[in-house]
């Protein structure tokens, strides 16, 4: 097999004209924990401490590298804050006291409403399909990620989509109701209160 | 009267001022106040050309009050003051605004900051109005310095001063200086050794004459004021007399005891007696003795348990044996029949059981008879005294022994055909076989005891034909011999018998016939005693009834839990009423109990009589065994009278009684008690004997420590049960009078004695005693307390390291061969625990070790500084590691922080070493991989941006320089105050490392903040001269800034007198008024704020002034 | 001193030399921000405000006082700091008799490490004090009451 290039994502050379930290850093504030980021030392702490960093491809301490650059688009399209456990290690080790669990929930907010992510997309058809039905419903789910994100990917999906139904783990029609599914959407709405603008 | 003029001037400072307050705004405003003569301001006012500027205005405008409005007085205020010296005006007349610190640099907004500026100098001209000149007084310096802490701070400055010919005291709390430092391998960035830098200053301190140097102790309390300290130090006692000691260790090879050597960071043991480590200066040996031993302390006659079972466990039984007798001379009957409150408070129980002292004791009793061996005869001048002693029980015999030991002639007197006692008549044989006492009597004799038995006092002599047979002295010892009755109906019938008696009988051969069923009343010993003696006469039905529950029982829980394996049948909480049978016994009524809730003079709970529970037992013998008082038939009443109060002998806390010459012990003075007790009563009366037929004064109380209580440190000890004294089977036993137990073999008794945990540390033992031939060791040694005058203190005390065990992440105490700097620092000293070989606790070298930064620092969860030293520490090590094996070193920075002088050409030597490895990124877990068994260190290469897993055999852990445990209460003890970081507080961070802000106190070394080897001795030798600069003078200036009483206005109230901390106000008798003292006035104001007149005042922050600046700050 | 739409109160804040006023010192050079309400007198100890301090602020306008001293066992003269405590017993009870409300009177430890102990301390009262108003009504009555006459001329009450 030849030596081929990776497929990380190679940065070359970063124009400074190109980065301005200050509108992501305030976009960040909005949420809890977000106003000390810019006091991490880069320790790498974070990255030892989690137990799934060696999953991510940029690990945490990375992410605020990126975040303190001003690497929006490269920090919303990465998977790490997808694969964050809430294990909160990262925050109960920091040595400069920053609430990276909290970081990475706004890194996710951020992503669902503002970014073109594919995980993002799939928490939000995962969060409308609990909504709408009151639980899980694997077809309707699948079938609404791929029409939001790529209809295409239905065919591709198709012969995994027929494993699971052989197996019983997929069924074709609606749900049954469940009780209180009106208490499931006003929960939906509440939050939606609660978080006003952000 | 003209007023007095004002000079006003403003300083831009730059534009630290400038930029926030309108400098011409408040120029023209102050020059508008009333009484400014002149108002100027300028960029830079605390330089020569703004500081002529006043001078030229003090001169030409015959200004005499100003005004600077500028930074905070506590930067320049003695600059200005100086100014106005040098300018021809008082220095007291010239008041400061601070309108940077306190204004320009805090108020956001221009006009917010210009306003506040115009109310300062408003309020500061106010004050300068109503200044009044004042002379600064001069007052004698001590021109000695005291250096606190002998580490390489304290160790260099106290060599400077001496050096210069100024005297120092060096106070060190440890056994010898050398601080921290002395615990150290190699120093970077040489690489010199840090003894062989270290341990010549050492010596050059103690050779000095101009040092006077206080090991082992410790500042209590500092009072007086700068030039002129009081310092009460505390010496505590080493246990060796240092001028006598010759630093040979023997007293350390023999010492029993081993203790975690602190020295060697919980590496290594060391003994009791000990050198702290091997160039100690002083070059002594000494004693760490925390008290007594929790069972001496509470042995009635303070027999030294920890130091037998010490010697025993060595397998010195002479010596252990030679120890009992000092003060139990009857070493075969206590180890059979004592309650031992020694192992009730035995500390071993905190890990597991109590340690068995009595068994032990048992063993060595048993190894001296079996071995036919004759204790040596206690020596003692012959007295020419001679002393009868009344009663020849554990009381009498103890003190026919002392007294013979003191050289004095002893009769004893017996009125039994053998003498003994309880001992042979009451305590049954199973117990207490017949040959052990008659061998300690065979003893007594051969040591010269001449005993008269079948003598009764009162039938066949007196006390008057004692004194006239020639006695000097009487003890008497006769015990409580009558016994208390039931007082109910039926008791005189026969079958019932009271205890002494009944037991009396038996060990004269003569037992009654018991029957079938026995019937105890009672719960003490002797009821048990009774009961089980009435087991083996043939009793089928034994049962002790108790008018109590168990828990309030007095019987030894041993005995209880004896007889009930004997089949001895327990009934709680009856009382006898009457006993039933007409010519003889055949049973008892009794009527069931219940405890009230009062409490009686004994501290139990009262049995109160349930009405209508009576109920009938069948017995054929009864044997009531409720307690004994003292019979003083043997008494005329003249001497009853002088003797006793009712039924209680009068005796004082020597035994001497109001008759002359007369002395009581034992149960005769006590009633009922224990044997140790009676044994420690007949010692404590033979000195009282001892002293009165020589003349002497009754004598001084025996010196006794406090046991030691604080918490041990029991994370080194396994549990290990203790060991069940062998006994004979139940089965068998009951069908004769052998002795039940048959006492320990010698590995049981070793081993037994090896629990003890030598709560105290030393115990006594005596071995280094005996072992040192210069006659150093003195164990009676005190703490002594001295007061010293000194001038100036050096305080130099210090740091300690962070305790990584507060992070569970770093497996420090969890898992071996994870260890802090000085940890390592120790491992690879040759003078250390492994003698400078790097190796895992197993033993085998490391292939692969870890060194880690900033544990403990750098981190908002324990300590928010940088430590200063662990980078370049860590290279040291990364270097040393590779030095002395063939390990590859993964050093793990966040940063390399190799600042000082050839630092970075350390690290960059040490990074071109063959399998040295730093990678960026702080290790974050220590764990174990419990498939390989190794270490596993977790960081992220943040240059590389990936996660590794490291597995080493070795963690070392750079920990952080934090203050020292007791920085609070020394900070308090020196006036120091303390930063946010804990360490102590330097005058200014900039300018001033080494002032406090108490005059004459300064801080040198670690305990300032965490630093290196160089800039520690920079700073003790800057601390040095500020003591010299201070003192060589020979005088110091004193504020004037003190209280002055008005008289006139002084009505004597004395409130003043009360209020002052530093009682410099006294009350003039004759004319009813308060005085100051004013070289003992600190000039805080307190007496002012509380004269309810206004006679008192302070000055320059009299009441006028200080009202004045208020109308000043709220006029704008 | 009173602005058109807020209140600006006037805070005289006495600070012991030792620890209080080195704290705010400390702020200063650390830059901390607080209001210039805030005006402060210095004194060698805590323990050398009188009584009558504190109500010739009131008097003189100011709408609140603040009494910074060391921490108890610290005080550079061993004990001043415990006497300004018990003052501060009995002058609230005092102020409360002449209607001033207690946030008005605050004392606070401060030691000369705290720099931004005094800072944050500063624009608590300053805001609490304005929320309160200013002192007004009670300002006028003190200005009545006799006993509470003490101006600079001499005489048998001054000094």
């Amino acid at each position: 097999m030849w030596m081929g290039q990776t497929e990380t994502t190679v940065l070359k050379l970063v124009r400074q004209e190109t980065l301005d930290a200050t509108p992501f850093l305030e976009e960040l504030r909005a949420y809890p924990s977000g106003h000390n980021i810019k006091n991490c030392i880069q320790c790498g702490v974070c990255t030892a401490s989690c137990p799934l960093s060696s999953e991510m491809t940029e690990t945490p301490r990375k992410i605020i590298e990126m975040i303190k650059a001003g690497m929006r688009d490269q920090v919303l399209s990465s998977d790490t804050m997808w694969f964050c456990a809430s294990c909160y290690y990262c925050t109960v080790r920091c040595p400069q006291g920053i609430n990276l669990a909290e970081v990475m929930y706004g890194l996710r907010t951020i992503a669902t409403k503002t970014a073109r992510n594919l995980s993002a997309a799939f928490y939000q058809t995962f969060a409308d399909t609990v909504r709408r039905y009151g639980r899980m419903h694997e077809s309707d789910l699948m079938v609404r990620f791929a029409l939001r994100t790529s209809p295409l990917s239905l065919l591709k999906m198709g012969p995994l989509g027929l494993r699971m139904l052989a197996k019983g783990k997929m069924s074709l029609g609606l749900p049954s109701a469940i009780r209180g599914a009106k208490e499931i959407a006003k929960l939906y709405d509440k939050v939606a209160e609660m978080e006003g603008g952000v | 009267m003209a007023g007095p003029k004002i000079g006003v001037y403003l300083c831009h400072c730059g534009t630290n001022i400038a930029d926030k307050v309108d400098m011409e705004t408040v120029r023209e405003y102050s020059a508008a106040l009333p009484d400014v003569a002149v108002s100027r301001d300028y960029k830079y006012m605390c330089s020569e050309p703004g500081q002529d500027l006043i001078r030229a205005d003090i001169r030409n405008c015959a200004l005499d009050r100003i005004v600077v409005a500028s930074c905070s007085p506590r930067m320049h205020e003695p600059t200005f003051k100086r100014a106005c010296e040098t300018g021809g005006l008082n220095p007291y007349l010239m008041e400061m605004a601070n309108i940077r610190e306190q204004c320009s640099w805090v108020t956001s907004e221009a006009a917010a900051a210009t306003a506040k500026a115009k109310a300062l100098v408003a309020s500061a001209v106010r004050k300068a109005r109503l200044l009044e000149p004042l002379e600064d007084k001069t007052v004698p310096v001590n021109p000695t310095t005291m250096v606190v802490g002998g580490g390489i701070a304290g160790l260099e400055a106290a060599l400077k001063i001496a050096d210069a010919g100024q005297k120092v005291y060096l106070v060190e709390k440890e056994p010898s200086i050398g601080g921290n430092m002395a615990k150290l391998d190699k120093t970077f960035p040489t690489l010199d050794c840090a003894a062989c830098i270290l341990t010549p200053k050492m010596v050059a301190v103690g050779q000095n004459p101009n040092i006077t140097l206080l090991t082992c102790s410790e500042v209590e309390d500092v009072s007086g004021f700068v030039g002129n300290f009081k310092v009460r130090v505390r010496k505590r006692a080493r246990y060796v007399d240092v001028s006598k000691c010759t630093g040979c260790g023997d007293c350390a090879k023999v010492c029993p005891v081993q203790t975690i050597d602190s020295f060697e960071e919980g590496m290594a043991t060391r003994r009791a007696a000990y050198k702290f480590f091997a160039q100690a200066v002083p070059n002594v040996y000494q004693i760490d003795k925390r008290g007594w031993p929790a069972c001496r302390a509470a042995c009635p006659a303070g027999v030294n348990g920890g130091g037998y079972l010490a010697l025993t466990a060595e397998g010195k039984y002479d010596e252990a044996l030679a120890l009992i007798r000092e003060r139990m001379p009857f070493v075969g009957i206590c180890s059979r029949i004592c309650f031992h409150p020694c192992e009730s408070d035995c500390r071993r129980q905190e890990v597991d059981q109590p340690v068995a002292i009595n068994g032990v004791k048992r063993f060595l009793s048993d190894w001296e008879v079996k071995n036919n061996l004759t204790p040596a005869p206690p020596e003692g001048k012959k007295s020419g005294k001679s002393v009868a002693v009344v009663g020849s029980g554990p009381a009498g015999l103890s003190a026919a022994y002392y007294l013979l030991a003191m050289g004095h002639a002893v009769t004893v007197f017996e009125k039994d055909e053998k003498p003994g006692g309880l001992l042979r008549h009451a305590i049954p044989r199973y117990r207490l076989p017949e040959e052990v006492l008659d061998r300690e009597l065979e003893r007594l004799k051969t040591m010269g005891v001449k005993f008269r038995t079948g003598q009764e006092l009162g039938r066949d002599f007196t006390l008057a034909s004692l004194r006239k047979e020639g006695f000097n002295s009487v003890l008497l010892a006769i015990g409580a011999g009558s016994e208390v009755s039931l007082d109910v109906p039926g008791e005189d019938c026969p079958g019932v018998h009271t205890a002494l008696s009944f037991l009396g009988a038996v060990s004269h051969g003569q037992a009654p016939p018991v029957g079938t069923g026995v019937i105890v009343i009672g719960g003490g010993n002797a009821a048990i005693d009774a009961a089980r003696t009435a087991v083996r006469l043939g009793a089928k039905n034994v049962s002790v009834v108790y008018r109590r529950s168990r828990a309030e029982m007095p019987a030894s829980i041993q005995e209880i839990e004896a007889a009930e394996r004997e089949g001895v049948k327990f009934t709680f909480l009856a009382s006898p009423v009457a006993v039933i049978g007409t010519g003889k016994v055949t049973g008892v009524k009794f009527v069931r109990n219940e405890l009230s809730s009062d409490v009686d003079a004994s501290g139990r709970r009262r049995p109160v009589p349930v009405p209508g529970s009576e109920y009938d037992v069948s017995a054929d013998t009864v044997v009531v065994a409720i307690g004994q008082t003292v019979d003083l038939g043997s008494f005329d009443p003249k001497e009853r009278q002088e003797l006793a109060a009712g039924h209680r002998v009068k005796a004082g806390e020597w035994g001497e009684t109001a008759l002359k010459g007369v002395f009581a012990a034992g149960d005769f003075v006590t009633g009922p008690a224990s044997f140790v007790e009676a044994v420690a009563g007949g010692r404590r009366a033979a000195r009282a004997v001892d002293a009165f037929v020589r003349g002497q004064a009754l004598p001084e109380p025996e010196f006794r420590m406090p046991a030691h209580e604080d918490p041990l440190d029991l994370s080194h000890y396994d549990a290990s049960p203790r060991h069940q004294m062998p006994e004979l089977d139940v089965a068998g036993r009951t069908r004769s009078f052998a002795e039940v137990e048959k006492g320990f073999g010698e590995a049981e008794a070793r081993a037994e004695a090896a629990r003890c945990l030598h709560c105290s540390i030393c115990m006594e033992c005596g071995e280094c005693v005996r072992a040192c031939e210069a006659v150093a060791v003195d164990h009676c040694q005190r703490d002594e307390v001295v007061e010293l005058d000194v001038g100036a203190i050096v305080v130099a005390t210090g740091y300690q390291q962070f305790d990584p065990t507060a992070g569970e992440q770093w497996g420090y105490g969890r898992y071996d061969d994870v260890l802090t700097g000085l940890q390592f620092e120790r491992l690879s000293n040759a003078s250390g625990p492994t003698q400078g070989r790097l190796l895992c606790k197993d033993g085998r070298e490391p292939e692969a070790v870890a060194v880690l930064h900033c544990v403990g620092s750098r981190d908002k969860n324990y300590n928010e500084y940088c430590s200063r030293i662990c980078c370049m520490t860590s290279v040291k090590f990364s270097h040393l590691v590779r030095e002395k094996t063939r390990a590859k070193v993964y050093d793990l920075f966040m940063d390399m922080r190799t600042f000082g002088k050839q630092y970075e050409e350390f690290y960059n030597r040490v990074a071109a070493e063959e399998n040295v490895y730093f990678i960026r990124g702080r290790g974050a877990e220590v764990l174990k991989d419990p498939k390989s068994g190794k270490l596993m260190v977790r960081v992220e290469d943040t240059l590389l941006g990936v996660l590794r897993e490291i597995p080493v055999d070795m963690v070392i852990l750079n920990p952080a320089m934090v203050p020292r445990a007791d920085s609070q209460r020394v900070a308090q003890v020196f006036g120091i105050q303390k930063s946010a970081d804990g360490f102590f507080l330097e005058y200014h961070i900039k300018l001033e490392p080494m002032k406090t802000a108490t005059d004459g106190v300064f801080v040198a070394g670690t305990c300032q903040s965490p630093k290196d080897i160089p800039d520690t001795v920079a700073q003790g030798a800057g601390a040095a001269a500020e003591a010299m600069t201070l003192l060589l003078p020979g005088s110091v200036r004193i504020s004037p800034m003190t209280g002055e009483v008005r008289e006139s206005l002084c009505s004597g109230c004395h409130m003043c007198v009360l209020m002052c901390p530093y009682s410099a106000i006294s009350m003039d008798e004759d004319k009813a008024l308060a005085v100051v003292n004013e070289v003992l006035c600190r000039g805080c104001g307190t007496c002012s704020a509380t004269c309810p007149s206004g006679a008192m005042r302070v000055r320059h922050f009299d009441n006028s002034q200080v009202l004045s600046q208020i109308e000043g700050v709220c006029a704008e | 001193m009173s602005g058109k739409d807020t209140f600006e109160p006037r805070i005289v804040a006495f600070l012991c030399n030792w620890c209080s006023y080195t704290a705010a010192d400390l702020a200063g050079i650390a830059r901390l921000k607080y209001p210039g309400n805030v005006r402060i007198i210095r004194v060698m100890c805590s323990g050398r405000v009188a009584p009558g301090f504190i109500l010739k602020a009131f008097h003189e306008g100011a709408d609140g006082v603040l009494v910074g001293g060391c921490h108890p066992g610290d005080c550079h003269y061993l004990e001043g700091n415990y006497k300004t405590l018990k003052r501060k017993l009995v002058m609230d009870r005092l102020l409360d008799q002449f209607g001033i409300e207690k946030d008005r009177f605050r004392l606070e430890w401060i030691s000369g490490a705290e720099g931004e102990k005094l800072a944050r301390v500063a624009n608590e009262m300053t805001e609490r004090v304005r929320r309160l108003g200013p002192l007004g009504r009670t300002r006028e009555r003190l200005a009545r009451a006799d006993a509470l006459e003490l101006r600079n001329e001499g005489g048998a009450a001054s000094g």
